[in-house]
């Protein structure tokens, strides 16, 4: 028996080195795929506020340009595109997605958030989030909870 | 009957102790060789070589069974390498290479190629001072014998990666070998 193995079988042996369960594995895979849910979930949400939150704010003067500049939310922007390197990572970390070009990882999870955020921001799903924060803070008023100020009309989201 | 690599790795995971006494039987001399040839370092070598085992045994309930032993335990010892050779990658000493070289007992296709001891301890020390990333795509590819696709497995990049990284390998390798056709060595 050749010396590493015989130093490998004793920390074996003496349980030095403990064998993790299978359910260890499966707690684990099961937590990486939620995180790429959730991650997801909220790159998405973020990447339709960067389309949402502009298009209530744009005017329709000579100067649209210099106007849609100045209204987008460019920390949400950054968070978006931050939170979007992230999940790129934990796909390509994580997942087979190693076998495909980074290149092609890139584009197609950009893609899937992009589209995905822009058709969120074109349902009403703002709408439907602000009014229900905003009845949410309406009854946190009448109970005394909330601070009074002005911010729970049922506008939430909304800009107008 | 002869088990599979599989097959004991299964029983290893079924609390059969004895049974990673095998895994190292079969994998002690082919990873030793790997990662001799990656880090060209002895003492860093066994320490890698060791660390690969104990990660594997501590992890090997993560492996599938429907898929290959092999390159599940060389992904270990590949990431392994690289820990190693990120802390130490710069001391290489060449010296050290000859002795790497003539010490793995291996019948590869590519050594029988090589005419004399000399031509061995020249590969071994061209392929150490070639980028690690195209250095692991040859030992994989050459040494080691696996196709595109384990290689790909077991270093993580798409198969179309490994083939490149293969073809600038070799170009880097011919540099070195201005007499001997690097083509028809690998």
């Amino acid at each position: 028996m050749s010396d590493l193995k015989n130093n490998i079988m004793k920390s074996i042996e003496k349980n030095e080195v403990k064998m993790r369960s299978k359910n260890f594995f499966r707690f684990m895979k099961a937590l990486v795929e939620i995180g790429i849910v959730a991650f997801a979930l909220l790159v998405i949400f973020l990447i339709n506020l960067t389309f949402y939150l502009p298009r209530k704010g744009l005017g329709l003067g000579a100067n649209r340009w210099n106007h849609l500049f100045s209204v987008i939310p460019w920390w949400i922007v950054g968070l978006g595109v931050v939170g979007a390197g992230l999940l790129i990572w934990i796909i390509y970390r994580y997942t087979g997605a190693y076998k495909k070009r980074l290149i092609w990882v890139i584009g197609i999870v950009s893609l899937i958030i992009v589209i995905s955020g822009f058709l969120l921001s074109v349902s009403n799903f703002n709408e439907t989030m602000g009014q229900g924060i905003g009845r949410m803070q309406n009854s946190l008023q009448g109970t005394g909870l909330g601070n009074g100020s002005g911010a729970g009309r049922g506008n939430g989201l909304r800009n107008k | 009957m002869i088990q599979t690599d599989e097959e004991i790795a299964v029983k290893v995971q079924d609390g059969n102790k004895e049974a990673f006494g095998e895994v190292i039987d079969r994998f002690e001399k082919p990873l030793c060789a790997f990662i001799y040839r990656m880090l060209g370092d002895k003492d860093n070598c066994s320490d890698a070589l060791q660390e690969t085992f104990l990660k594997a045994y501590k992890n090997i309930n993560s492996f599938d069974p429907k898929r290959k032993f092999s390159s599940w335990i060389y992904r270990i010892a590949h990431n392994e390498a690289i820990t190693y050779f990120r802390k130490n990658g710069k001391n290489v000493s060449l010296e050290d290479v000859a002795e790497v070289a003539s010490s793995i007992d291996n019948e590869k296709e590519v050594q029988s190629k090589l005419d004399t001891a000399g031509q061995k301890d020249k590969l071994a020390k061209a392929l150490l001072t070639i980028p690690l990333k195209y250095r692991e795509v040859i030992i994989f590819r050459f040494y080691e014998e696996k196709s595109y696709e384990e290689i790909s497995e077991i270093i993580h990049l798409p198969v179309n990666t490994v083939g490149t990284y293969l073809s600038r390998g070799k170009a880097e390798l011919k540099k070195h070998f201005k007499n001997i056709d690097i083509e028809e060595i690998l």
